[in-house]
């Protein structure tokens, strides 16, 4: 029994792995790997469509809202310095990898955002968000049925 | 069951949730995505699944909204038709020229969680016209109403009440699909008049008969898909006791 839940949780799991554009998927395992080395200073984080959903059920209940058409969150937190190399590979995967179209260059409370846009699927879209203040930086990567005035949203506390 | 959630979370490698359930917002800055509940403390969440344990709550919250979950319609239009107490008294209308048109601007709706139980409020106007059947109106005569000729070429002649309506509805299922419901409301009547309309464009209109000021009725209702069809029984009669003909007022309508 517990074979067949642990095939079940690795199908889930391959079935989460491709929402994200490979290139940031790499990076993504990279950091978790670190995490797991115990570098306190990345953390990476994942919420799923639905535990957002679980989260916020007042704005569920609202059928357009951006918390029923974010399929998948993924990010890695930067708290010091430390991975400045893993946050330059996304950077520059970003900006040279051919897969990712700037959209946006915008200071928000006094934090350095920039945001890229990919395809992903027929309808949606992939947003990698890069965040930077002073030492700190953030990675987000959202996918879904999303727009730029939803990532906007986002940033600006309008959600 | 105890030992495969402890699996789930194991492998789902769970480091920690720090979440409220009733938070109120999303916010993404350089702590992550963060949830914003009421109070100032903002909360990150801080955690690596990629399968959420699912964990099904009965809720028995009451929720309070506008005309999303009401049965009731913001316009109906229905026929009046009469039944009167003596039969072949006087009163004759013509059922399908006398109509009923409601306009319900403020509604509300108390619903389960799951919204397909409830109770449905609203507060309109109503207008209830009688179409009378023959070259007559009505007319006050010792305080009583009584029929009244009407002489010339006439158009139309009919007896109209406009009330402020307050219907109220118990609703089991859910308006936007199917529900039916079953209720009452009360008119409060603060108009009566006649109207004669001949040919040639003049009218004549007479005010104030002496009918019910609270005319209350029970009302039955399908809805499917946010159109209803109701059907509305007023068993007080139209007018007060001793001043008019008795009847029972019944209108069969929809609400869009």
């Amino acid at each position: 029994m517990k074979r067949y839940f642990l095939l079940v949780m690795a199908f889930l799991w391959c079935g989460y792995a491709i929402a994200q554009s490979q290139g940031f998927m790499e990076v993504y395992r990279q950091a978790g790997q670190v995490l797991k080395e115990g570098d306190a200073g990345i953390t990476t984080t994942e919420v799923s469509g639905k535990m957002l959903q679980e989260l916020l059920p007042s704005k569920a209940k609202e059928s357009f809202h951006v918390v029923n058409r974010i399929d998948n969150i993924r990010q890695i937190k930067f708290a010091t310095s430390s991975g400045k190399e893993l946050y330059n590979r996304i950077d520059s995967l970003a900006v040279n990898g051919g897969i990712y179209e700037q959209m946006s260059i915008i200071n928000v409370d006094g934090q350095r955002v920039s945001v890229y846009k990919a395809p992903y699927g027929t309808l949606k879209s992939e947003y990698l968000i890069l965040i930077s203040k002073d030492d700190a930086a953030l990675v987000c990567d959202i996918v879904g049925n999303i727009s730029m005035k939803d990532i906007m949203g986002l940033l600006y506390g309008k959600q | 069951m105890k030992k495969f959630v402890g699996l789930l979370l194991l492998v789902a490698g769970i480091f920690g949730t720090a979440f409220k359930a009733d938070a109120q917002g999303l916010k993404l800055g350089i702590q992550g995505i963060t949830f914003e509940p009421d109070t100032v403390v903002k909360e990150s969440v801080n955690f690596h699944s990629a399968i959420s344990v699912k964990k099904k709550e009965k809720s028995t919250a009451l929720y309070i909204g506008g005309s999303k979950r009401s049965s009731i319609r913001l316009f109906e239009y229905g026929w009046n038709m009469l039944d009167k107490e003596v039969p072949g008294d006087w009163f004759e209308i013509n059922n399908w020229k006398s109509q009923q048109v409601t306009i319900n601007p403020f509604n509300m709706s108390i619903t389960n969680a799951k919204g397909n139980v409830g109770l449905s409020m609203a507060l309109g106007l109503r207008a209830n016209n009688f179409r009378f059947d023959g070259p007559y109106t009505i007319g006050e005569v010792g305080g009583v109403v009584n029929p009244v000729p009407v002489e010339g070429r006439i158009k139309k002649t009919k007896f109209t009440t406009a009330a402020i309506h307050i219907p109220a509805e118990f609703t089991i299922g859910k308006p936007s699909r199917f529900a039916v419901s079953m209720g009452g409301f009360a008119d409060v009547v603060f108009n009566s008049h006649t109207k004669i309309k001949y040919r040639g464009g003049s009218k004549d209109k007479a005010r104030d008969f002496p009918v019910n000021f609270l005319q209350y009725g029970f009302s039955a209702r399908v809805s499917c898909k946010y159109v209803s069809i109701y059907c509305n029984w007023y068993p007080g009669g139209l007018f007060k006791n001793g001043r008019g003909p008795k009847m029972d007022v019944w209108s069969i309508g929809i609400g869009l």
